[in-house]
């Protein structure tokens, strides 16, 4: 017997160690008397723009000693994400997040944005998610792109420092466009018929069997951003909202409208020119192409310049802004740093504000330029004194996503406008590119998977009127009757 | 029976099985299929699979094992015994069985943060190293036991944890076997725990994984996110396929024994 | 079973066993953490304004318990619920009904046919919802090459709002079949056979032997599977989440399992969770007591 208690409490015992070396060893809050701040971004570890975060955080730890940044990846992307990290019980003092979220966030859970509460109670808010941020970049108002700062706030309150940006432009390659006939240095493409009527021109110049121009598809983004920016264009809009009869708000995609299969219409006319098996490529294979010459415009962001340069230093580029990239909000992508409460704590806060002033100080900004050790820049800076360093003399590709930061960000309706246009218009234009339907038939699939994701976000549904609530109830409690007295009781005994 | 009106069931139950069975052959074709143009981008949500996988299959491993052993003892003492409180015992618990699992994930997560374990891989085995499931399911177990075994048992003098050892847990084997790989395969296919108690991608489970790249690659790279189900659906399928018997008659006997314990009161 | 040659025999009446509580104990202690005390607090919860921010402010009255749930999604959530469980449970019902009757009939292989239906029972919820997701995939699943085979268009099946809950209905009638089979193929082969062989000499057949002598009989483990289809009908959230991600087109595939989810984890509005989760938990307690019910054995000889 004596054995069998040992061996049980052994089991136990065993289970228990093993429990026990699963849980995380206490973080202390300060070693050696240096206070450490957590910052999360939710870039990978092994991607660019962590290493040259990484790198920002050097230089500020090596001018503040005594203080150290604990710099975590993999951080949320979006807004309900994020609010689960500042829930936790130890969120991050500071958090890099898209600026698209921030509206979400800004508000107290709960609240719409026309300011009444879900659950149709007022309720009384104590606590904010973020805190406000303002006092920090006084001093550095004035060198930081207007729209970056405005991307940062809401109703007026800074909640955010911007640290940098993200766009998406045409990449060119100039050879193939001289010889096409087109002024390398300044081709006319501020207009997408223009940007038809050139790829047609290179098409006829590199002979017939010749697809112009790539759009960078893999990760959705670049396809979502180019059939907003052609919406807008035709002035529609992606997301509309509308009162209904019983007082609730409406969202819906308008884009099954003559804007949106105008809209349509052009990016169809624009697939004549993307090479067919293109949209199933992956970045890599993009940047090959463009490389080898078999495609010679190709849409993308600052990060596939980077690969092209580094793969092919030699390779002459220029880069312009896509036609009408000013009617659509989303054609930047701004990243910022927020605070949490557990940043803004007394004894935190003030290594929280120097740090968060350093992101956007000319040194800090300069590694975003440049790239950093690894010359290869995925971001746009902010800071606005940039423009005229003379780094880009020899990188004129990149100057143009500094410039794009110019041109203030239109009123947002909403902001669930990024991850709508990045899930409603992808698998609409695959239907248009990659299965050639027609337009209108892409538009209407696109309104259905539009109102899912709108249900997602804002809670479109249909109607359901009283009869039918009633009615419900009704069915509800007549089944319950049906179950009780048919099913309830007990089994008479059977003979056996 | 005669062979003949065998034949044509059998007939019908082989083209249903086909069908049956379509869903999931389907997958591992996918697996063996080349690498279509869904290959993967950056593959931020998709790396780490192999840490995904030690975490998976370690942490259920724990939990399996735990609330079998947990399980059996609690079974033991509603099936052979009679105290106070039992039978609030035994109700509360075949009601918790049923729960849908949506339910509890929101107070997981405030436990799990209130005992500092959150986003660890502590709070993916704990809170399933003892589930009412594995209760309900070794008592109905030890129910089959003849309550003559236990007497003659007592008789021999054996002490109560020489029962345990000795008797029961021997006799139930088979069913102690079957309750584990079906808390083995819910644990490592579970959703609902995962994504309550674990945020960002350190800790995360093979189906975290999975939910993830849904979200975030768009399109979903369906075919690709197919081998790493079929790193779950396997070992499910091979599992079970181990000891079918035991299994299915666990599960009904769990559901739609009669209890005995009525008699008593 | 009553063996009265037996030198004593246990207590008969409940008392206080201290054994009976240590075997009893590490299953109490660690199910009343994780299990008992936040199925507590949601219950308290639901009762209290509550955000996730701001902590707990004050109980709501019963006005206001009502009003949080009183939005259209809500409604719709119930609707769902309703509708689903009228495919799904006459659906399992019937299909597991077919199969067990098959299965009784194919001799040896009895129990190798019925573990293959199984199968799908013990998979994971999430794993057959990412399954059934890529078998519903317009472009590339195995619905498509189906409806192309038959000469049809493609249906997007999951994201047009009539068609999303009946394909997870059927997802799920494709997970349960096997467990309704087993139940009424282990009740069938203990049946007696003279009643049906008797109803054959009477010139009973088809149709009206099937509803008067053999559903009859079947009426206990059919009327289980009943109750347990239909607690599995409010529970399923795993193959909704993984089919369609937000509930759904317009909340086309919203019930309320994962309304509860959407409340609680995505807007993180833990009062109005709690609360359709209790409603929730209500309704399934309900049908478990009838369950106990049906399953108790009666004293009546």
């Amino acid at each position: 017997m004596k054995k069998s208690i040992i061996s049980f409490s052994a089991m136990w015992v065993a289970a228990v160690a093993a429990a026990a070396c699963m849980l995380p060893a206490a973080a202390s809050d300060s070693r050696d008397g240096a206070s450490i701040v957590t910052l999360q971004t939710p870039f990978s570890s092994d991607s660019l723009e962590f290493a040259q975060f990484r790198e920002i955080i050097d230089g500020f730890e090596a001018r503040n000693p005594g203080v150290r940044v604990e710099l975590e990846a993999d951080g949320p992307r979006e807004h309900d994400g994020i609010l689960r990290r500042i829930l936790s019980r130890r969120p991050p003092d500071l958090l890099e997040i898209p600026l698209s979220e921030l509206p979400e966030l800004a508000v107290p859970v709960g609240v719409r944005d026309d300011g009444t509460q879900t659950g149709e109670r007022m309720r009384k808010v104590k606590k904010m998610a973020l805190a406000p941020v303002g006092d920090v970049f006084a001093g550095l108002r004035g060198s930081l792109f207007l729209s970056a700062i405005a991307a940062g706030q809401h109703e007026g309150v800074s909640y955010a420092i911007p640290f940098r940006a993200s766009s998406t432009q045409l990449v060119y390659n100039p050879a193939v466009l001289t010889k096409a006939g087109y002024d390398a240095r300044s081709p006319l493409l501020s207009s997408w018929n223009q940007l038809l009527i050139t790829c047609a021109g290179i098409r006829r110049a590199m002979g017939g069997a010749y697809f112009p121009i790539g759009i960078d598809g893999a990760e959705g983004d670049s396809l979502a951003r180019l059939a907003a920016m052609l919406v807008y264009q035709n002035h529609g809009r992606v997301i509309e909202r509308k009162e209904a009869d019983d007082g609730e708000t409406e969202w819906t995609t308008p884009i099954d409208n003559e804007a949106g299969i105008k809209a349509l219409d052009m990016m169809s006319k624009l697939a004549a020119f993307v090479p067919p098996e293109a949209l199933g490529w992956s970045r890599g294979d993009l940047t090959n192409a463009f490389i080898d010459g078999r495609i010679a415009l190709f849409y993308g962001d600052a990060r596939a310049i980077g690969e092209i340069r580094s793969r092919a230093p030699a390779l002459p580029i220029m880069a312009i802004q896509a036609p009408a990239h000013k009617a659509s909000a989303s054609y930047v992508d701004l990243y910022g740093v927020v605070m949490t409460p557990r940043g803004s704590e007394a004894g935190r806060k003030d290594v929280c504000d120097a740090l968060l002033a350093y992101l956007c100080s000319q040194e800090a900004q300069a590694v975003v330029m440049k790239g950093g050790r690894s010359g290869t820049p995925v971001m746009a800076p902010v800071q606005r004194e940039l423009l005229d360093d003379p780094w880009y003399e020899g990188h004129p590709e990149y100057r143009v996503f500094l410039e794009a930061l110019w041109y203030p960000c239109p009123d947002v309706p909403n902001p669930g406008w990024a991850a709508v246009e990045r899930r409603v218009l992808l698998p609409l234009l695959r239907r248009v590119m990659l299965l050639q339907t027609t337009p209108e038939a892409a538009a209407r699939a696109a309104f259905m998977r539009g109102s899912q994701v709108l249900s997602t976000h804002y809670g479109y549904i249909g109607h359901i009127s009283w009869t039918m609530r009633l009615g419900m109830g009704a069915v509800g409690v007549f089944l319950f009757l049906v179950i009780y007295f048919v099913i309830g009781h007990r089994p008479k005994h059977h003979a056996q | 029976m005669s062979k003949g009106s065998r034949v044509r069931p059998t007939i019908l139950l082989a083209v249903l099985a086909v069908l049956w069975v379509l869903p999931l052959s389907a997958v591992l074709c996918q697996v063996k299929a080349t690498r279509g143009p869904h290959e993967l981008p950056e593959g931020e949500a998709v790396k780490g699979i192999g840490r995904a996988a030690a975490i998976t299959f370690g942490a259920s491993l724990i939990s399996a094992t735990a609330s079998c052993m947990v399980g059996t003892m609690a079974g033991y003492a509603l099936s052979a015994k009679r105290f106070r409180g039992m039978k609030l015992l035994f109700g509360t618990l075949l009601g918790a069985m049923f729960m849908p699992p949506s339910i509890l994930m929101v107070p997981l997560f405030r436990v799990t943060v209130g005992l500092g374990i959150h986003d660890t891989v502590a709070a993916l085995a704990l809170p399933a190293c003892a589930t009412a499931f594995s209760v309900v399911f070794m008592k109905a177990a030890i129910d089959r036991i003849s309550p003559d075994v236990f007497q003659a048992a007592r008789i021999d003098g054996l002490s109560e944890i020489g029962i345990f050892t000795k008797i029961v847990v021997p006799l139930v084997r088979g069913p102690m076997a079957a309750l584990a790989i079906i808390e083995f395969i819910a644990g490592i296919g579970g959703l609902a725990l995962p994504m309550a108690v674990i945020d960002g991608s350190r800790n995360r489970t093979l189906t975290l994984c999975l939910l993830d790249s849904l979200r975030t690659i768009n399109p979903p790279p369906l075919a690709s996110l197919m081998a790493i189900l079929a790193l779950i659906a396997i070992p499910a399928i091979v599992l079970f396929i181990a000891k079918p018997g035991d299994i299915i008659s666990g599960m009904l006997a769990a559901l739609f024994r009669y209890e005995r314990v009525e008699q008593g009161e | 079973m009553h063996n009265e040659d037996l030198i004593f025999t246990p207590p008969a009446k409940p008392h206080f066993d201290p054994w009976a509580y240590a075997f009893v104990a590490p299953a109490v202690v660690l199910l009343a953490i994780f299990l008992l005390y936040p199925a507590g607090w949601m219950l308290l919860s639901s009762f209290q304004e509550h955000e996730a921010l701001t902590g707990p402010s004050g109980f709501t009255d019963a006005a206001g318990y009502l009003s949080r749930l009183w939005s259209p999604r809500f409604w719709r959530a119930i609707l769902n619920t309703i509708y689903f469980a009228g495919i799904y449970v006459p659906g399992s019902l019937a299909a597991g009904y077919v199969l067990a009757a098959l299965i009784n009939r194919s001799g040896r292989g009895r129990a190798w046919w019925r573990a293959l239906f199984f199968v799908p029972v013990m998979l994971p919820a999430a794993t057959a919802g990412l399954l059934w997701r890529w078998v519903y995939d317009p472009e590339a699943g195995l619905a498509r090459r189906l409806t192309e085979m038959a000469g049809l268009e493609a249906v997007d099946w999951l994201n047009e709002a009539r068609l999303a809950l009946p394909s997870i209905a059927a997802a799920c009638i494709w997970q349960s079949a096997g467990l309704v089979a087993a139940i009424i193929s282990a009740a069938m082969w203990v049946q007696p056979r003279e009643y049906d062989e008797m109803a054959e000499l009477d010139g009973v057949r088809g149709l009206k032997r099937l509803i008067h002598v053999r559903l009859p009989l079947l009426r206990d483990p059919l009327l289980v599977s009943l109750i347990v289809l239909m607690i599995n009908a409010q529970r399923v959230f795993g193959m909704i989440l993984m089919t369609t991600e937000d509930g759904g087109p317009a909340n086309w595939s919203t019930n309320l399992a994962f309304l509860v989810y959407r409340h609680g984890m995505k807007e993180f509005d833990f009062g109005a969770a709690s609360a359709v989760a209790t409603l929730l938990c209500f309704s399934i307690v309900l049908l478990v007591v009838l369950l106990r019910r049906r399953t108790v054995e009666g004293r009546e000889a």
